[in-house]
């Protein structure tokens, strides 16, 4: 409970506005620039694929030349070139380290400095008596380290770099690979199914509940480099599983893309908690650099009674546009969307979710808190479907936007579309500002400005973070002070 | 040197004068009352001395403990010790009460070089302050007054100042919608914070909280002014009379 | 502009044969907004799907047939209304016959000085300065398609002048009856209101088709509001469900203005009734309410859009409907508040209900908010009736299908509760009952076999 006050105190105490913009001096190893067959080969070939991955990849960078940028989401952005860019860059350390002590020690530097823990014993940055967390760190296009693979082995988890399970597990990789995002599902996605390069795969068995927290570090480090990452993660029956994702990038001038395909599979009774904290470069006060984050990510709750959770806490990137969603094919399945966006300056996000109710008695909920500040402009998309035959759906949304000051504009888009009389769907809502006898009161009690905005806010968000696993919170609360830093006054 | 000076202070809003030439001396260890019709001033007298924005002063100057009241932020002069009880405590949806708390105290402590409580230590020190007002730690969890009855969000606002231990505690219309029982106890909780040093500024149409937090001197509002002033019978008088003939007079 | 000959602009020819003989025709500014018409719809085409205004509503029965523009009023009389206390209520008549004002059915005795009630004929052929100002300024064409289209034939229909300071003392009655004849038939009737300042009036519309051919309805009104005008506006929609009804209304609103507008729709194979207010003066009130009843294969859309420029103004929107059988409801709404409108409020909501297992509904209640010191709001709902309800009425005895008819009907009083024109909330209300005896009821008895 005192986690959020805590929050407060740092904000102050971290002078920068984006502390993770560090670049690492290392070694890095590029395919050359541009997009071709070869290049698809290639990466291919670094990761020692198969032939039928090959094929895979081929047949969706085929499809992606026939397709066209979409245009319809509200954030616009300079045309993208696509040749310009790098598809692979890894640290030149050669294999992937069998050991800890092999890894670069400027890699396990750099996630030191990041609060990551590499190293088996520790904790995440910071926090006392926290569980046991392990963790995938994907430094640009490779992942660089997995830890606690051997103690979750002995339940049978396979928790490994999708590289590392094309290889060892081609049977589950096959079976579910592009069978929730489909190679030729979106423009990003389909060029992510051709050029992916790192991203995790998690497997849990029949009946396993995974003792720990399972996470994976994104860290885009390379310039003019785009981060493809692809994650996989299938939740076997009666399974439970909680997953968590970070993102950080060096602040630099130019654009960098980073698009993402994540799917997820539930067979019945398991339940995935996915939770994101995203935090990629979000560029400066006038808009000049950032990430760009297109990500795809996807969730099929194929099984009855399974539950797919998605969190995120939405904080960097020059735009933002995703809509983590879930395909409630199962009776009973349930499907949640909790989400915190915070846009300053010249940040755009248009994200939101998609809850496709197929089965019976589906259940899903969205709470969505949308945060705008300086310049910034945020839109929430959803769509809610009930199909004709999900009898007894339920979906409740909410979705509450916060202006703070008068450069900024939020946007709220639903759709609820409904072919089932038995179903209720419910939507609810609102814009407001701080009000400026919130404001006053805690002026009142001796705090400034930034820090009772910071409060103001975290509380605005409670509903969202309080669904993060504890050491996720205590950063996210972090990050929703700092982002807003500057934004009163 | 007295606790709070306000010399010949005037101050509007929107551009309408309110407070027109008030004059106001509180020392260390006073209680003083400010009492007076609806409209005659009273809760601007408040938000002027704890600097809400939209209150304008135009004239005259108010000195705490020496210093400039008026050049400093409202926050500022928050942890420099000027308190005010809400006569309409505000709520803030999602940041429980401990929080809040925590926040506020930590800023005034950092404000007076103390090392910020962590939340353990907190949270004993709150509820050592909270076991007299009958606060339970359900209500310290639940948010800020969000969903509280007139009672609790009274006896939140005493417990914030039990907390933050001002130098001057400013009570707006604290007795209203508050019934005898509810009054008693946040009375109680006034008292108990009656020291030598700490000045007390109640503010009040009716005379009903002034049987349970005796003042040392009673003055009466009107259109901006004080306009008579008197020791604790004054508002005795008042109860009897009326306000109808202060309202003459400053006309 | 492409050539209007494909399946994608469909009767852009019609348009452009006709407009040579078109009222007005030969004055400049009117062949220029009948061109812009012309051009806006033949670059935009008929809606689409990917078009986000008609994402749920397909007008591809429009490519599909051939309407031709009908060629003037034929000689009907006045048929019997389906509301008895709106027929019975004392007002002044128009009434517009395939889109061409009929004079001879018209009751507009005593009409107050300084009010003009005519037809935009004879106006565009005898006072076209008057109609400049206003006529085509208040609609938008570039994402209209529809009204463009309007435009593009723009010929006839009512227009209303009401002089400032004016409270007028009864309803201005319109009643727009389309009768097709065996073959496919279209109309495209354009109506214009003009409210000086602190003026009052009531504006109620009846829309209805006589036996016939299948028919396209295509209309255009715009509304000009000065400042501290009043306007309520009730429109019945009952076209056949051999019609395909599109109304585009826009209302241009200055300051302390107020616009209330109740739609109700029953009619039509396709309804739609698309309601755009701009709110430009500080200080004005909003408000637009609609009850919506479908069933068989029936779509009924309602579309609006309020933009907020202006501060300190209010607008209320609450959409209810009941949709049965093979039907599909639409509501899309959004509220766009600008910048510089600090202290709107805004508030919409949209409750349906399903009572077939077949039935759809598709909602988009949409906020785009630029100013900080605001409240908007939207709510929507979907589902069947409260079963919990149910149960407490059969509890106390209440026969099955007339428990379902109350709560039926409370769900909708809601909405109906608010219109202030008492004669028109009972024609609404009994219109409601019987289409819930016709339709409900035979429904709820195929269920119980």
């Amino acid at each position: 409970m005192a986690a959020d006050a805590e929050a407060v105190e740092q904000v102050k105490s971290i002078g920068e506005q984006y502390k993770y913009g560090f670049v690492t001096d290392i070694e890095i190893e590029f395919a050359p620039k541009g997009l071709n067959e070869d290049i698809v080969r290639l990466i291919s070939e670094k990761k020692e694929e198969p032939e039928w991955m090959l094929e895979w990849r081929l047949k969706a960078y085929r499809h992606w030349l026939t397709m066209e940028e979409p245009k319809w989401q509200k954030p616009q952005y300079p045309a993208i070139d696509y040749q310009d860019s790098y598809y692979y860059a890894a640290p030149k350390s050669g294999d992937k380290p069998k050991s800890l002590d092999e890894v670069d020690p400027k890699l396990l530097e750099t996630y030191e400095k990041l609060g990551i823990p590499l190293r088996e014993q520790e904790v995440l940055a910071g926090v006392e008596g926290a569980p046991m967390v392990a963790v995938d760190a994907v430094f640009d296009s490779v992942s660089v380290a997995t830890t606690y693979k051997k103690k979750l082995e002995e339940q049978g988890i396979i928790f490994c770099s999708i590289s590392e399970a094309v290889r060892e597990h081609p049977e589950l990789v096959k079976q579910y690979l592009g069978s929730v995002v489909p190679y030729s599902d979106n423009y990003f996605a389909t060029l992510n199914s051709a050029v992916f390069t790192d991203g995790s795969f998690v497997y849990i068995p029949k009946g396993t509940r995974c003792p720990m927290e399972l996470s994976t570090y994104f860290r885009i480090n390379a310039e003019n480099t785009g981060q493809f990452e692809r994650t996989l993660i299938i939740a076997d029956e009666g399974s439970y599983v909680s997953y968590l994702e970070g993102c950080t990038a060096p602040q630099r001038d130019e654009n960098q893309l980073h698009a993402a395909v994540v799917e997820l599979v539930t067979l019945d009774d398991a339940e995935i908690k996915y939770s994101t904290v995203q935090n990629w470069y979000p560029g400066d006060e006038n808009g000049k650099g950032g990430i760009y984050n297109f990500v795809t990510k996807r969730a099929a709750c194929r099984g009855k009674n399974s539950k797919v959770s998605w969190t995120q806490v939405e904080t960097g990137s020059a735009i933002t546009w995703k809509y983590p969603s879930c395909i409630l094919q199962g009776d009973n399945s349930v499907g949640e969307f909790y989400s915190v966006a915070i846009t300053n300056n010249a940040q755009l996000a248009d994200t939101g979710t998609k809850m496709i109710h197929i089965g019976k008695n589906t259940r899903s909920r969205i709470i969505s808190k949308g945060i705008s500040a300086g310049n910034a402009d945020q839109t929430y998309r959803g769509l809610v479907r009930i199909q004709r035959g999900a009898s007894g759906a339920r979906n409740y949304t909410q979705c509450d936007s916060l202006l703070i000051g008068d450069k900024c504009g939020a946007h709220t888009v639903p759709y609820i579309e409904s072919q089932n009389p038995s179903a209720q769907v419910e939507h609810e809502a609102t814009t407001s500002s701080i009000g400026d006898d919130q404001l006053f009161y805690c002026l009142q009690r001796g705090m400034d400005e930034e820090e009772a905005v910071a409060l103001i806010v975290n509380g605005f968000c409670k509903e969202v973070l309080q669904t993060l696993p504890m050491e996720f919170a205590v950063e996210a609360q972090k990050l929703v002070g700092i982002s807003l830093e500057g934004s009163v006054g | 040197m007295a606790l709070l000076e306000i010399r010949n202070l005037h101050a509007t809003v929107d551009d309408k004068p309110i407070i027109n030439g008030l004059d106001l001396t509180i020392g260390g260890g006073e209680v003083h009352a400010i009492m007076g019709p609806n409209g005659s001033g009273k809760s601007t007298l408040s938000y002027v001395l704890s600097g809400r924005a939209g209150y304008e002063v135009t004239e005259g100057e108010v000195l705490f403990d020496g210093k400039n009241l008026l050049e400093m932020e409202a926050d500022e002069r928050a942890r420099e010790g000027v308190f005010l009880a809400f006569q309409y405590p505000v709520e803030i949806p999602g940041v429980t009460g401990i929080t809040f708390l925590r926040t506020a105290v930590n800023a005034v402590r950092q404000h007076h070089g103390e090392a910020p409580f962590d939340a353990m230590d907190f949270v004993k020190f709150v509820r050592e302050k909270a076991a007299g007002l009958n606060v339970s730690d359900d209500m310290l969890k639940r948010a800020v007054n969000t969903g509280f009855s007139g009672g609790e969000k009274k006896r939140m606002e005493i417990l914030q100042m039990a907390a933050l231990d001002p130098k001057l505690a400013i009570l707006d219309e604290t007795d209203s919608g508050l019934d005898i029982d509810a009054l008693k106890v946040v009375a109680d909780g006034v008292n108990a914070m009656r020291t030598k040093e700490r000045g007390l500024l109640v503010i009040t149409h009716y005379q009903r909280l002034l049987d349970y937090i005796v003042p040392d001197h009673v003055h009466v509002l009107a259109k901006g002014r004080i306009v008579k002033s008197g020791g604790k019978e004054l508002a005795l008088e008042l109860e009897e009379s009326g306000y109808a003939e202060f309202l003459e007079d400053a006309a | 502009m492409p050539d209007g000959s494909g399946h994608m602009q469909p009767y852009l020819d019609q348009a452009l044969e006709g407009s040579g003989s078109f009222a007005g025709a030969g004055t400049d500014w009117v062949d220029a907004l009948r061109r812009d018409g012309a051009h806006a719809y033949g670059l935009h085409g008929l809606p689409k799907r990917r078009d986000e205004y008609w994402r749920y509503t397909n007008l591809n029965a429009l490519a599909d047939e051939q309407f031709r523009l009908s060629d003037g009023a034929p000689a009907i009389g006045l048929p019997s209304l389906p509301h008895k206390l709106v027929a019975e209520l004392a007002t002044y008549r128009v009434v517009v016959v395939n889109g061409r004002l009929r004079p001879d059915l018209c009751a507009l005795g005593e009409l107050p000085d300084d009010v003009l009630v005519s037809g935009l004929e004879d106006m565009l052929t005898a006072a076209p300065a008057r109609l400049e100002p206003y006529l085509g300024k208040i609609i938008r064409l570039n994402d209209m398609p529809m009204a463009a289209l309007n435009t593009a034939f723009l010929n006839d229909g009512m227009v209303m002048f009401v002089g400032d300071g004016i409270v007028l003392d009864k309803p201005v009655h319109l009643i727009s009856i389309t009768a097709p004849g065996a073959d496919a038939m279209m109309v495209q009737p354009r109506h214009l209101v003009v409210m000086g300042k602190d003026t009052t009036a009531t504006l109620i519309e009846t829309h209805i088709t006589t036996e016939g051919g299948s028919s396209f309805n295509n209309i255009v009104s715009e509304l000009h509001l000065d400042e501290g005008a009043n306007l309520n506006h009730f429109v019945f929609q009952e076209e056949s469900k051999t019609t395909v009804h599109l109304s585009g209304t826009a209302v241009a609103m200055a300051a302390k203005t107020t616009y209330d507008s109740f739609v109700l729709q029953s009619g039509a194979a396709i309804g739609r009734s698309e309601i755009r207010a701009y709110m430009n003066g500080p200080g004005s009130d909003c408000r637009l309410d609609g009850v919506y009843l479908a069933t068989d294969k029936q779509v009924v859309d309602n579309t609006t859009f309020v933009e907020h420029a202006a501060p300190e103004c209010r607008s209320r929107q609450v959409y209810k409907g009941v949709l049965d059988g093979q039907s599909r409801g639409v509501f899309q709404g959004k509220v766009h508040v600008m910048r510089d409108a600090q202290k709107t409020d805004g508030h919409q909501l949209s409750r349906a209900l399903l009572l077939s297992p077949r039935a759809e509904i598709d909602a988009r209640p949409e906020l785009e908010i630029y100013a900080d010191d605001v409240k908007c709001s939207h709510g929507a709902t979907a589902g069947e009736l409260d079963e919990d309800l149910m149960f407490y009425l059969l509890s106390r005895g209440i026969p099955r299908e007339q428990a379902r008819r109350m709560l039926i009907e409370a769900f909708l009083s809601e909405a109906i509760a608010e219109i202030p024109l008492e004669q028109v909330a009972e024609d609404f209300t009994t219109h409601v009952r019987q289409w819930l005896v016709d339709n409900v009821d035979a429904h709820a008895g195929q269920d119980a076999t």
